[in-house]
């Protein structure tokens, strides 16, 4: 058997083996997470910019020919309109999947244009208002606006669809050197340990999300209380 | 014709939407005197050809669409500026009037409107869809609630200022520049630091190449 010593520098190495493994997990998490929101941007862009464009040109050409049409072609005409009326139908298809993968406003404008147009969307819709209040923040890399608008997206999914809240307050501000998003909501609530056990989509998924870039997520809630989602996340995460 | 006759250039990247867009322009007897397909190409023409009026996508290429429209009306002979677009968002339709579009037009707008647009914004009046104006009246009666721009909030001075931080340029050279003392050039940075909420200088440079603010 070792000495103590030796004992303290082998506890020591495997230590520190194991957190070289925790940084090395949780960049490769976030190499994952990158690759598929890029390819949901990417898809989302050539949705936006590529099928949307083409159904503009369409309907420019359309008009055209409408424009050129006799007074008295009727069945063109109506035969027009009515094709004319699908290409509106699909262009607003096409700009809602696109917004659905990936909100164009996000990488256009940035995380604080892309909050405010969340939180207006979703004022009213379901019964809810929604309030959001923005602190100063610093300059973010795309990878942190990203992991706080999905956060705040999904709790503001969550908090409207399952817990029929009939207000929404959302908060981001930065203090120090972390970034601390705040939901809150009146809904009905829920057990906070059953939900953060479930991985994948919903409040597990997001913390486990949240934790690729050293952050952390708690859950403050009881039934019929309401819930409390405080998502707190450091500046410098590699 | 008694109508004045209206000299256009169109930027878009997607060239079935322009060709459809001038074909419609000079049916209505409209000049169209160029096309050109990113933001650069855009602001080289212009500063070419002189055009009375611009038609631009927010969505182009090479340089933000919103510093397209800020540098168009900085040209010494500015043209007017029409935003046509496929954004419906109010936080595109205010940033843009921010940067200086006197119209603003989603890309689905019936013909006739964006005849309508482009002869207005040449009149000189603004020319704003029925989406837009909501927008820009909502903003009217919620001032407070700021759409965020905060390139758009400094003064001529700060963004001077701001142009030369981001040139990797010290305060001293910068005082030296514009000829301000080095006590006015600390000022003048520490406020465009804090109006865009960054931290220093390297954070400075990442906010301008992410706004496409430098090339």
């Amino acid at each position: 058997m070792s000495d103590p010593s030796e004992l303290r520098t082998l506890y020591q190495e495997l230590l520190q083996q194991l957190q070289r493994n925790e940084r090395e997990f949780r960049r490769l998490g976030r190499a994952v997470w990158r690759v598929q929101e890029d390819e949901r941007r990417r898809i989302a862009r050539d949705l936006h910019d590529g099928v949307g464009q083409n159904l503009t040109a369409l309907k420019l050409r359309l008009h055209d020919i409408q424009s050129a049409l006799e007074p008295q072609q009727t069945v063109l005409r109506e035969g027009l309109a009515q094709a004319l009326a699908l290409c509106a139908d699909t262009l607003e298809d096409t700009r809602e999947l696109s917004r659905l993968l990936r909100p164009p406003i996000l990488d256009d404008l940035g995380l604080e244009a892309a909050l405010r147009w969340l939180a207006r969307s979703h004022d009213g819709r379901d019964g809810a208002r929604v309030e959001l209040e923005l602190g100063a923040l610093p300059e973010l890399d795309g990878e942190l606006q990203t992991v706080l608008f999905r956060t705040a997206q999904e709790a503001l999914a969550n908090a409207a669809r399952h817990a029929q809240a009939r207000r929404v307050r959302i908060g981001l501000h930065c203090r120090g050197d972390e970034l601390h998003l705040d939901v809150r909501d009146d809904g009905r609530g829920c057990d906070p340990v059953a939900a953060l056990a479930s991985g994948g989509n919903g409040l597990g998924g997001m913390r486990e999300r949240l934790r690729l870039y050293g952050g952390r997520l708690e859950i403050a809630s009881a039934p019929g209380a309401g819930l409390r989602l405080s998502a707190r996340l450091p500046l410098d995460y590699a | 014709m008694s109508e004045p006759s209206v000299r256009v250039l169109i930027a878009d990247d997607h060239t079935m939407v322009r060709e459809s867009l001038a074909g419609l322009l000079r049916g209505a007897g409209i000049d169209v005197v160029a096309q050109a397909a990113d933001g650069v190409q855009t602001l080289q023409r212009a500063q070419e050809l002189q055009p009375d009026v611009v038609v631009t996508d927010l969505s182009m290429p090479g340089l933000n669409g919103l510093e397209v429209v800020r540098r168009l009306r900085e040209l010494a002979r500015a043209p007017r500026v029409l935003v046509l677009t496929m954004h419906q968002e109010d936080e595109y339709i205010l940033q843009a009037v921010r940067a200086g579009a006197s119209g603003y037009v989603v890309k689905d707008s019936p013909a006739a409107e964006l005849l309508a647009a482009v002869r207005e914004v040449h009149a000189g009046r603004g020319y704003f869809g029925p989406q837009a104006a909501r927008a820009l009246a909502e903003q009217l009666r919620h001032p407070g609630r700021d759409l965020g721009d905060p390139y758009g909030r400094l003064t001529a001075r700060e963004r001077e200022v701001f142009h030369l931080i981001a040139d990797a340029l010290t305060t001293k050279e910068i005082a030296r520049r514009l000829a301000i003392s080095v006590k006015t050039a600390e000022n003048h940075r520490a406020r465009v630091l804090d109006k865009l909420g960054v931290r220093n200088s390297a954070e400075l440079v990442r906010y301008a190449s992410r706004k496409g603010l430098v090339d």
